[in-house]
């Protein structure tokens, strides 16, 4: 017989490793699951999800709601005010590793429509509300760009993360909310 | 005197020159020295106070019982916050 071969039924002995002559302090160190973190982050995103939050566009310019949320851009005629989503905005806020947002950083989205005609680069649209438009929107009459105004408004995620759409407008996709940016903080993983 | 017992399922197993205890109690694993885990040797036999676990381990290591004491003592409320050992209340009509 090998006597090399370690009886793999052997007990290992925690008193057997002592070192005689020397006792240190007792130690006990919890490891702590990060499945418990995640699990309440995804369930804090299908909270959200399940119970979809449809807040109002904000319009104080220090507001003290905690929604994730994009500013408004608001091209003004004589009576009549259009407001528009800059795509920048929201590609600024796409979390690493999730799906491109609805929307490009170069596109204008039409929030709300106030006047009947604008100018998109050198072409002249009727906009309509949620439509997205490739190139910025401007004054036919005197080539004013939009600016903002102080008015926010919430963006809307699904639960993979992505980012698809802003309270108000173009709600097609069903089971999607808008997120608080509490919620937003602890679904964000540490880098 | 206060006695402590094990918990029970507590499984404990060696890693590298260390040692993973899972308790069922809190569903959580904890890294033990061998101090630690000779102690829970200890009390796996049976249940036990500080004086007869430093009398084992004094065996064990070498040192005069009464200079573990104070270690031993003094780990106690580590090892049951993490979900190691309990305490035992003695009833006077029904000691443990």
């Amino acid at each position: 017989m090998n006597k090399n071969l370690q009886d793999p039924t052997a007990h290992t002995s925690a008193r057997r490793r002592l070192v005689r002559g020397a006792f240190a302090a007792p130690a006990a160190l919890a490891l702590y699951s990060g499945s418990a973190f995640a699990a309440t982050s995804l369930s804090c995103v299908a909270k959200e999800v399940r119970n979809p939050t449809y807040p109002a566009v904000i319009t104080n310019l220090s507001p003290s709601d905690t929604y994730l949320r994009v500013r408004l851009h608001t091209l003004a005629g004589r009576s009549t005010t259009s407001a528009w989503i800059k795509g920048s905005d929201i590609t600024a806020l796409q979390l690493a590793g999730t799906p491109s947002p609805y929307i490009t950083s170069s596109q204008w989205q039409c929030f709300s429509v106030g006047l009947s005609k604008v100018k998109i680069d050198t072409e002249i649209v009727t906009p309509m509300a949620g439509t997205i438009y490739n190139g910025q929107p401007s004054r036919i009459s005197n080539g004013a760009l939009p600016r903002q105004d102080g008015s926010y408004v919430a963006i809307r995620i699904d639960i993979s993360g992505k980012i698809v759409g802003v309270v108000g407008v173009g709600i097609s996709t069903p089971s999607t909310s808008a997120v608080h940016q509490s919620c937003w903080t602890s679904f964000k993983p540490s880098p | 005197m206060q006695r402590f017992a094990r918990v029970e399922g507590l499984l404990v197993e060696p890693i590298g020159h260390l040692w993973a205890a899972f308790s069922p109690a809190t569903g959580e694993t904890a890294l033990l020295n061998d101090e630690s885990a000779s102690i829970l040797e200890v009390l796996e036999i049976e249940p036990a106070d500080t004086a007869a676990v430093c009398a084992v381990l004094s065996s064990d290591s070498g040192i005069a019982p009464d200079e573990l004491f104070a270690l031993v003592d003094g780990s106690w409320q580590q090892l049951t916050e993490v979900g190691l050992v309990r305490e035992l209340h003695v009833s006077r009509n029904h000691p443990q």
